[in-house]
């Protein structure tokens, strides 16, 4: 086997990659407002007064009350109103919805 | 036909030469890639159309940069306008939590620091009468308004959304003074009496020895506590009235506080006249044994120029990117002192469970700077409510007020003003790359040092971030252990 063939045979290493993710892996812009609306809690809509997500029913375990069930090592919020896991009462049909 | 987004944010990686860190501003992508492909989309920018170094990359590779949104089909103008609604939505989601209450026993103080920004309020010509304690009338009132300033936010019967724990703050002036102390009872049985409460000060620490039996576990149980540097110092910079010194006074307290098993932050207020001395006073920490003790912090923040002090009191002043590069020197002439904190430490840790979790950073954006604009109300004496520690004391600036049948009625156009300042309220920041992690900067700073409200006061974020990013990066790569999130209070 040449040198050349040798190098076309070889797998894509580290230094071939051109963009690796970091995270988030299956972010999608299209999907970017229906995330964005999880994880407030609100309609990503032009009139949101009045529309609030207060099932406090999260599926983590969070009850709104600052006793989380899971301990979710990336939670900002204390568990408080804004636990951006899907919500067991389906909120997110809310933004279909309306 | 594509461009590059308006929020991408290059990282250069000190010790990788061949990648650089794109992160997107709000879509939460985190992604390294070749400098090539960096060159390439940074030459989509604006109106440019300059080829990267290397061509064009992959088919694959431009499907993933438009899908993580760093390629965009959007003009800048629509996703400007987009941008606007992610902010708005995450505003209104910001002031739909509880709110957290700051109770000013008094505007009086002991210490006469030379930077204060309530120095005014206690010269010979400032009426006496401001400086009075809180009546358990005034306190009366303000519990009973409470219930309905939940509700503003949510929180009622109604709504079905229990009140959670609530959070009082006492604050100053100096709140902890002993002659305060039956305030300071009557607020904390009035706050007990309504439901579930976690009780934090912050004080100079002067006479906390009046407060032993309130200070622990179930009582106050978090303290924020000021020295500006090693005895000496300290006692050059916080003085009493009559010039007397005050840091072995709080020193024995501090360590009372701890005994009792409450948590201590120490704050070391710094300019370019005590940065140097920090090494020393880490040694005087140490050697009392406060920084082996559970609970105990320190940091650091910066002397900033204000509107009673303007330059700072005659400080030597500096930004928060110039502390924290002459913090991280400081440590390492010193390591021992490496357990004072940054100013953006907590912003690494965040970056860094991004990395380590791949997690998802948007829950976290920001499109305010702080809970003024949200959810924190600070009451003083006279029953006046502000919604910033900063512009406390004046009529003028209050974003309302406990009416004698303890109703808030607000200021409406105050309270609009703070509670209406966002990302969006000015240009800079609504096309800013770094807005949904820095909040648009301290609105009494922006106010102070550009003279508009709405205006952004970046305080050498930019730098800030990417400096954290890369760290977090490069600690994540090394395995190095990750440092506790820790709750971001007001560091300004």
């Amino acid at each position: 086997m040449n040198k050349k063939n040798e190098k076309e045979e070889a797998p894509l290493g580290y230094d071939d990659l051109e963009i690796e993710s970091l995270n988030i892996s299956r972010l999608d812009v299209s999907e970017l407002e229906r995330r964005i609306e999880l994880a407030t809690g609100m309609p990503m809509v032009d009139d949101i007064f009045g529309v609030w997500c207060d099932c406090n029913g999260h599926s983590c375990g969070c009850n709104g009350t600052n006793n989380c069930g899971t301990n979710c090592n990336d939670c900002t919020t204390f568990c408080g109103s804004n636990c951006y896991t899907d919500c067991v009462a389906n909120c997110a049909t809310l933004s279909v919805e309306l | 036909m594509y461009r590059a987004s308006t929020y991408n944010i290059y990282v250069d990686l000190p010790e990788n030469e061949k990648d650089v860190l794109l992160i997107h501003g709000y879509t939460g992508a985190y992604d390294r890639v070749s400098r090539r492909v960096a060159s390439y989309v940074r030459g989509l920018s604006g109106n440019k159309k300059i080829e990267g170094r290397g061509g064009t990359p992959q088919q694959q590779t431009i499907e993933t940069l438009l899908r993580r949104g760093y390629l965009t089909e959007k003009s800048p103008e629509e996703e400007e306008a987009f941008f606007c609604r992610f902010a708005e939505l995450l505003h209104r989601s910001s002031t739909q939590r509880m709110p957290g209450y700051v109770f000013m026993p008094t505007y009086d103080c002991n210490l006469r620091c030379h930077y204060c920004f309530q120095a005014h309020m206690r010269t010979e010509d400032a009426p006496k009468s401001l400086l009075r304690a809180m009546s358990p009338q005034a306190i009366d009132r303000i519990f009973a308004a409470l219930p309905g300033i939940e509700a503003k936010h949510g929180f009622s019967p109604e709504t079905g959304r229990p009140v959670p724990r609530r959070s009082v703050l006492f604050f100053g002036g100096e709140p902890l003074l002993a002659r305060s102390r039956p305030a300071v009872e009557h607020i904390m049985r009035r706050a007990r009496e309504m439901g579930p409460v976690v009780f934090s000060a912050i004080s100079n620490g002067t006479e906390l020895d009046s407060y032993e039996d309130l200070i622990g576990p179930g009582e106050i149980e978090s303290f924020q506590i000021t020295l500006d540097g090693p005895r000496d110092e300290h006692d050059q910079r916080r003085i009493y009235a009559d010039g007397g010194a005050s840091f072995d006074r709080i020193a024995d307290n501090i360590s009372m506080v701890l005994s009792r098993g409450a948590k201590v932050s120490i704050r070391m207020n710094i300019d370019h006249g005590n940065i140097h001395q920090l090494a020393l006073l880490a040694e005087q920490i140490i050697d009392r044994g406060w920084s082996k003790q559970k609970g105990f912090s320190a940091y650091v923040a910066p002397i900033h120029s204000n509107e009673a002090n303007p330059g700072g009191g005659g400080s030597e002043i500096m930004d928060s990117w110039v502390l924290t590069k002459m913090l991280t020197e400081e440590i390492a002439k010193f390591p021992a002192a490496g357990f004072i904190g940054r100013m953006d430490d907590s912003l690494l840790s965040r970056l860094r469970s991004i990395f380590d979790q791949q997690g998802d950073p948007t829950p976290g954006f920001k499109a305010n700077f702080c809970g003024a604009h949200s959810t924190m109300y600070l009451f003083d004496a006279f029953c006046d409510v502000f919604a910033c520690w900063e512009h406390t004391g004046s009529v003028d600036e209050r974003i309302g007020h406990i009416s004698v049948d303890g109703t808030f009625e607000p200021a409406e156009k105050e309270n609009d003003r703070w509670r209406g300042r966002t990302v969006t309220t000015n240009a800079g920041c609504r096309r800013c790359r770094y807005a949904f992690y820095c909040g648009g900067g301290c609105a009494s700073l922006a106010e102070h040092h550009r003279g508009e409200f709405y205006s952004s006061f970046c305080d050498g974020f930019s730098r800030r971030f990417s400096s954290a990013a890369a760290t977090a990066y490069s600690e994540h790569l090394a395995g190095k252990a990750a440092r506790p999130i820790e709750e971001d209070t007001c560091r300004q």
